[in-house]
């Protein structure tokens, strides 16, 4: 059932890893010497997931999505890869965070909407796959008709660590 | 290393890791309990076929999108254990013919079936976790970690409770029925507890790994000591102590959960191992 729930909360939160590349392969490169952006928040971060091993990364998402509730309002810091997918029902761009287990057989991340969402993609936006720091704020809402949940970083800053 | 114990308190202040700290405790020393037994009964590979039957069924659960699975995986596991140690000496295919036969089968089947029916799209992912264990042990419910301990509860209150027929059974069969005891009756006793063993510790090391909780333990703790009881007592403390090392030792490393608690396992029985040769035992 977990695990069924987990790839539930993939599909809509993230997708596969391997759908995301496929939805995105025409991502432009972006600068990757500098920090992309910076609306560097002023709250102090309640978690750091930059200072966590693989293992407590992976357990602290795994928390994140199954039990939103008590992560929401709270500052994220997370270390991942950046992954774009296309919504072909809201003709929009969604941007991904995402980390893998010690086993890198599973996937799972977060989204993210770096500042105010105006940025334009894939113009100012990494490459696929570059590896990224994301410091946002973390929301869930709940769908009444499905009961699924929808959780991202609002309000996010967006490092390229290359 | 008081940076280490800065980062343990850091991590230790996490629900998710005190769950997984106590499920590793109680899983490693329910199965290094009965370990000792089969170990001795020259059922060391039970662990591995069984496991490999609890991943079929969790598979037949997850295409039948049952919500909590444990309760089909636990009843099917807990047959074919019975299966295979009451009727086993019985049948045409015996012993570890059956074993290897069942443990394949069911593997089989359960890969098939996720094949064919997955319920996600990240099948390669899905069955790997079940495999290897990924990192189970550190995405638990409250319920999850409840439902383990009473488990494990009652495992070692039923240990504890006919120790002295085990220790009859686990021998001399033929002795135990000579005096009167129920050899049957106490191995579908063992049958019923090793799989719900085995079901449990498929979440701390996944269902390939699980044999390793049952036999290094045992193993390490026979070099050591020479009476049932001791051997028992030094398995448990040998297991605990190696599960909780193992998780520990991930969780900072951020190396995978179940293979690290067996590369501790065989750590510990190779210096076991050095100390009996040392020693002369």
């Amino acid at each position: 059932m977990k695990r069924i729930f987990l790839l539930l909360a993939l599909c809509f939160l993230t997708g596969c890893a391997s759908a995301a590349v496929s939805d995105s392969s025409s991502a432009a490169p972006a600068d990757s010497s500098s920090a992309v952006s910076s609306a560097e928040s002023a709250h102090a971060v309640d978690y750091d997931l930059t200072v966590m091993s693989s293992d407590m990364v992976y357990a602290t998402i795994y928390q994140m999505i199954t039990e939103p509730e008590q992560y929401a309002g709270k500052t994220i810091r997370m270390q991942g890869l950046y992954y774009a997918a296309y919504a072909e029902q809201k003709f929009q761009y969604y941007h991904y965070c995402i980390v893998t287990d010690a086993l890198a057989c599973c996937a799972q991340g977060i989204e993210f909407v770096w500042d105010d969402g105006n940025h334009v993609y894939p113009d100012e936006y990494p490459r696929d796959n570059a590896p990224i720091t994301v410091q946002g704020t973390f929301s869930a809402q709940k769908e009444e008709t499905t009961g699924n949940w929808y959780c991202r970083l609002e309000n996010a800053s967006l490092n390229v660590n290359e | 290393m008081s940076a280490l114990i800065q980062k343990l308190e850091f991590y230790f202040q996490y629900p998710f890791v005190q769950y997984a700290l106590i499920v590793g405790v109680l899983i490693a020393l329910c199965s290094s309990l009965l370990g000792v037994t089969l170990v001795l009964k020259r059922f060391s590979l039970i662990g591995d076929g069984l496991s490999h039957v609890a991943f079929g069924a969790m598979a037949i659960a997850s295409v039948l999108h049952l919500a909590n699975d444990l309760l089909l995986v636990l009843p099917i596991t807990i047959l074919c254990a019975i299966v295979l140690l009451c009727a086993g000496q019985n049948t045409r295919i015996c012993g570890d013919s059956a074993i290897a036969m069942l443990s394949v089968s069911t593997l089989a089947m359960g890969y098939l079936l996720m094949n064919l029916f997955a319920s996600g799209p990240n099948l390669s992912g899905d069955v790997c976790s079940t495999l290897f264990g990924s990192t189970s042990i550190l995405t638990l419910t409250s319920d999850e970690v409840a439902l383990c301990a009473v488990l494990s509860l009652l495992i070692v209150i039923l240990f504890i409770l006919f120790y002295n027929k085990l220790f009859a059974v686990t021998f001399d069969e033929n002795f135990a029925q000579a005096t009167g005891l129920h050899v049957r009756r106490s191995n579908l006793l063992i049958a019923v507890v090793i799989a719900t063993v085995i079901v449990l510790a498929m979440n701390l090391v996944g269902s390939l790994l699980v044999s390793a909780l049952i036999v290094f333990p045992a193993l390490s703790a026979m070099r050591l000591c020479k009476s049932f009881l001791s051997v028992t007592i030094c398995s448990a403390l040998l297991s605990v102590f190696c599960a909780l090392t193992g998780i520990l030792i991930s969780i900072l490393a951020g190396t995978p959960v179940g293979s690290t608690i067996v590369a501790t396992d065989l750590g510990a029985f190779c210096i076991v191992y050095v100390i009996a040769r040392l020693s002369g035992r």
